[in-house]
């Protein structure tokens, strides 16, 4: 049994002819202990999706399930809060400027109810502080003057407070520097191998998701467009998105100047999408049915999930 | 910040103390110095939306560009600036050219900052991050938009990026920078292949391999004499109090560490 | 350039909060002289009527004396102290003048950030009022206020504090409506504050920074209310020393000469609103 699931999970915002299909329809599983990578770029509803897992977000439709349970009106309550947490991608936005460390990093064991006891608060903040890779000096210390890799250690360690099953990263790397990005990146490894945390790593940087996830889901315009293991993906991209998304990818290697798949415009407007494939006016391999239909997410029999009809082979029904 | 000295457009209380800026040998420098802008040397910004101005329809903008610079007529800069946008690949120039910038994307905007860019004429084109607010797949359009660029009209790009991946796609020299200091000067290629400063060494492997997840990462510290990287370089010694100097390790890569000067010595 | 290297950042040493502080007003002559004539004034107001004779003692051998060094600024047209009246003014006015700032900074930033967090219908229905308050000029407004309440010093900070009220509510709701959509906000949530709880320990602290310096200036404009409505007979009465009492006592004396029962007092409503104004105005162009 999967730790999450998602169920044909809706967002949209506003309503009538100004309504915003931010998420649309999206099906996905996060397993216990593993780290599921979310890819896509700016607008396909990665964020949203991540707040609405949260419960930052109400979803207008589709079903949550966590550990076996329907918690879908109940993903803002303190018991789903304590064991569902999130960093998100701005640590200088995302600790309370006013306030010290220490007061931000006791507030989800006395809000959530873990303890109020305050020598065990105290060894419970010094003891997070060393997991992230911080001296417990810092403690005193307020968000401004700290280094944003710092910031975003303080982050994660607020976000592991209430030892959460499941930790949503939404972007935690993108702002950072590429030497700390390593760095975060290693440290979020370390924390769930010794802890067991699962992670839903979102992110527009498909080097970094290459380093830390065991399975990927790619999305664009609100839907999950394919989902595998990560190798699977990276080596063997079948949806024609992911393909000109991985080759975009400029590549370290100085060697290998290789062709790119360019793709040509940009992503179109959820607002006014167009019957069938929303993928169909960028996609190389649209064809006739990709304007009439729009594509569910098919398994291969290796378990490659993809939402293409050019990508899997054509099965009878 | 090198860079905007270069454009002239060093902020208030920041001055050029020292040293030469030359193009094509001709001196820059007292100009730069004034705030005056050399119109052979233009740049595109991190954040394009940010650098257009906001109330105003993006063909007039580039009309403008085209004025000033080229002195040409209203009709005609109109004209030319729906041709210039077109020609930097944006669909619909006509259309795009009467939107104001928060209508376009940000790809678009860029598109449009490069397209003014042209409108200068330019003999060098300063592209500070150009791409690093967009997505991949925009970027790679942009990248070839600036590739076929400079092979049509043979200007010069500065591409300044934080994206080693970037350096390695779009460009055929390199210089490191840390804390205002060369570290290292070489080919793309020989760079990559053969780096030679320990902060560059440091930089790649920060892609490439694992890190110590505990190891707290340092301010560049301006403050200290001598190597800036020295307070964080694992191969520091003590001369590395005084200030570099370029080292050549061959065909022309440069290196600004003492390390070299010890192994010549030792070789020799 | 990466955007986490700075460039003018060659200070080594973290200079002490004080060195900080004399540094900033060394650079910024008028907040120095804003700050040294607050500093004058509190000095005056909390020493003062313990050295100057009693303001409100008459004596009339001692009628309309101009100024001299028995009595500095002057006696009235009782014989009283002009000087001593003034300085126990000082106390009067400074007080009220801070408490009304206080009142109305608190008061209208509580309502600002209840009206910019939650937004919606509270924040409509709030607005609406606030316009209804700016519908009346401060001053009228607070005239009518007092009016209606009774002459009496708590009924003056009242009524004051209210017609300040839209200035914070305003100011504040602008700020809580930025912060509302700050990635701490959505921190504060995660880690299981209640609304209330993210509304006033997160995001209100972080909404006064305009409404603090706007305090600052309030409190030089209530001194000005607040004997203005005394010059005009309203809230507080002779023989209370306060500065516009003093100047409408000494309105008639001008014209027949003796300018000190007026001026005096005058120019001291005119020093104190300027001071508040200086600290107020250089604390909101700049940064400490």
């Amino acid at each position: 049994m999967s730790l999450l699931e998602l169920d044909q999970v809706e967002k949209v915002f506003g309503t009538g002819s100004q309504a915003v299909p931010a998420v649309r329809g999206v099906t996905l599983a996060v397993d216990r202990g593993e780290t599921l990578g979310l890819v896509g770029e700016s607008g396909c509803g990665k964020s949203t999706l991540a707040r609405v897992v949260v419960g930052l977000t109400e979803a207008t439709g589709g079903r949550i399930v966590f550990d076996g349970e329907d918690v879908t009106n109940e993903v803002g309550d303190r018991t789903f809060r304590r064991k569902v947490q999130m960093v998100s991608q701005h640590p200088g936005q995302s600790l309370n400027p006013r306030l010290r460390i220490e007061t931000t990093l006791a507030e989800p064991l006395r809000l959530l109810g873990v303890t109020d006891d305050p020598s065990e608060i105290d060894r419970r903040i010094d003891e997070m502080l060393t997991v992230v890779g911080l001296n417990p000096d810092y403690r005193r210390r307020r968000p401004g003057s700290l280094s944003g890799g710092q910031q975003q250690r303080v982050a994660i360690a607020r976000a592991l407070m209430s030892e959460p099953e499941l930790v949503v990263l939404d972007e935690p790397t993108s702002s950072l520097d590429q030497s700390i990005r390593g760095r975060i990146v290693a440290l979020l490894r370390e924390i769930q191998e010794r802890r067991g945390v699962a992670y839903l790593f979102i992110s527009h940087d498909l080097s970094t998701v290459r380093r830390i996830a065991h399975r990927v889901a790619v999305m664009y315009l609100g839907r999950i467009v394919e989902v595998s293991a990560t190798e699977a993906i990276f080596d063997d991209p079948r949806h024609p998105y992911t393909r000109a998304l991985l080759s975009a990818v400029p590549s370290i290697d100085v060697r290998a100047r290789r062709r790119r798949i360019v793709l040509p415009g940009e992503t179109p407007s959820p607002v006014s999408l167009p019957v069938g494939c929303s993928f169909q006016e960028r996609c190389p391999l649209v064809h006739d049915r990709c304007r009439r239909e729009d594509p569910r997410l098919m398994e291969s029999a290796d378990g490659h999930l993809v939402a293409c009809f050019a990508a899997v082979p054509a099965v009878s029904g | 910040m090198t860079s905007l000295a270069l454009m002239g457009l060093l902020p208030p209380g920041i001055e050029l103390r020292a040293g030469s800026i030359r193009l094509e040998g001709r001196e820059l420098t007292p100009d730069l110095a004034e705030g005056r802008t050399p119109r052979e040397v233009t740049m595109i910004f991190q954040h394009p939306r940010g650098a257009l101005n906001p109330t105003m329809r993006v063909g007039r903008q580039v009309a403008r560009v085209l004025r000033i610079n080229q002195g040409l007529g209203a009709s005609e800069a109109k004209e030319v600036a729906v041709d210039l946008l077109s020609r930097v690949g944006i669909p619909g120039a006509e259309r795009v050219a009467r939107a104001y910038p928060h209508q376009l994307s940000g790809g678009m905007c860029q598109r449009v900052m490069i397209a003014m860019a042209l409108g200068c004429r330019p003999k060098v084109l300063i592209a500070d991050e150009p791409t690093t607010a967009l997505d991949v797949t925009i970027q790679a359009q942009i990248f070839d938009l600036i590739r076929d660029l400079v092979a049509e009209t043979s200007c010069g790009v500065v591409f300044i990026t934080h994206d080693l991946a970037a350096v390695a796609e779009m460009c055929d020299r390199v210089v490191v920078l840390y804390g205002g200091q060369v570290m290292e000067q070489a080919s793309t290629v020989d760079l990559f292949e053969r780096p030679s400063h320990p902060y560059t060494r440091y930089l790649l492997e920060s892609v490439e391999r694992e890190v110590d997840p505990h190891i707290e990462e340092k301010d560049v510290d301006f403050g200290l004499p001598g190597c800036r990287f020295a307070h964080r370089c694992s191969e520091v010694f003590d001369r590395c109090v005084e200030f570099p100097p370029q080292f050549d390790v061959g065909d022309g890569h440069t290196s600004a560490c003492f390390r070299h000067a010890e192994e010549n010595s030792v070789a020799s | 350039m990466s955007q986490s290297v700075s460039w003018e950042l060659p200070s080594s040493a973290e200079p002490g909060r004080l060195a900080r502080w004399s540094a900033e007003l060394r650079k910024r002559p008028l907040l120095a002289v804003g700050v040294a004539l607050l500093f004058a004034y509190l000095v005056l107001a909390v020493v003062g009527p313990a050295v100057t004779v009693d303001p409100l003692r008459t004596d009339p051998a001692n009628q309309l004396l101009p100024p001299s060094a028995a009595h500095p600024f002057g006696t009235d047209e009782f014989g009283r102290d002009v000087f001593a009246r003034a300085v126990a003014a000082a106390r009067l006015d400074l007080w009220i003048g801070l408490v009304i700032a206080v009142v109305s900074m608190v008061v209208g930033s509580v309502i600002g950030v209840v009206a910019g967090y939650w937004g919606g219908r509270v924040d409509e229905v709030i607005m609406r009022l606030t316009d209804v308050l700016l519908a009346f000029p401060g001053f009228v407004l607070a005239l009518i206020l007092v009016a209606a309440m009774g002459d009496s010093v708590p009924n003056v900070i009242v009524a004051v504090s209210v017609s300040f009220l839209p200035h914070f509510i305003r100011l504040t709701r602008a700020e809580a409506l930025q912060q509302r959509e700050m990635e701490y906000v959505d921190g504060a949530r995660l880690a299981g504050n209640p609304p209330w709880r993210v509304a006033f320990r997160h995001v209100m602290p972080n909404s006064l920074g305009p409404a603090a310096v706007q305090a600052t200036l309030v409190a030089g404009w209530a001194i000005l209310t607040v004997a203005g409505l005394a010059f005009l007979g309203v809230g507080i009465r002779p023989p209370t020393p306060e500065w516009g009492v003093m100047v409408a006592e000494g309105a008639n004396d001008v014209i027949t000469g003796e300018w000190w029962t007026a001026l005096f007092p005058g120019g001291m409503i005119v020093l104190a609103v300027m001071a508040f104004h200086f600290v107020g105005d250089e604390l909101g162009g700049g940064r400490v």
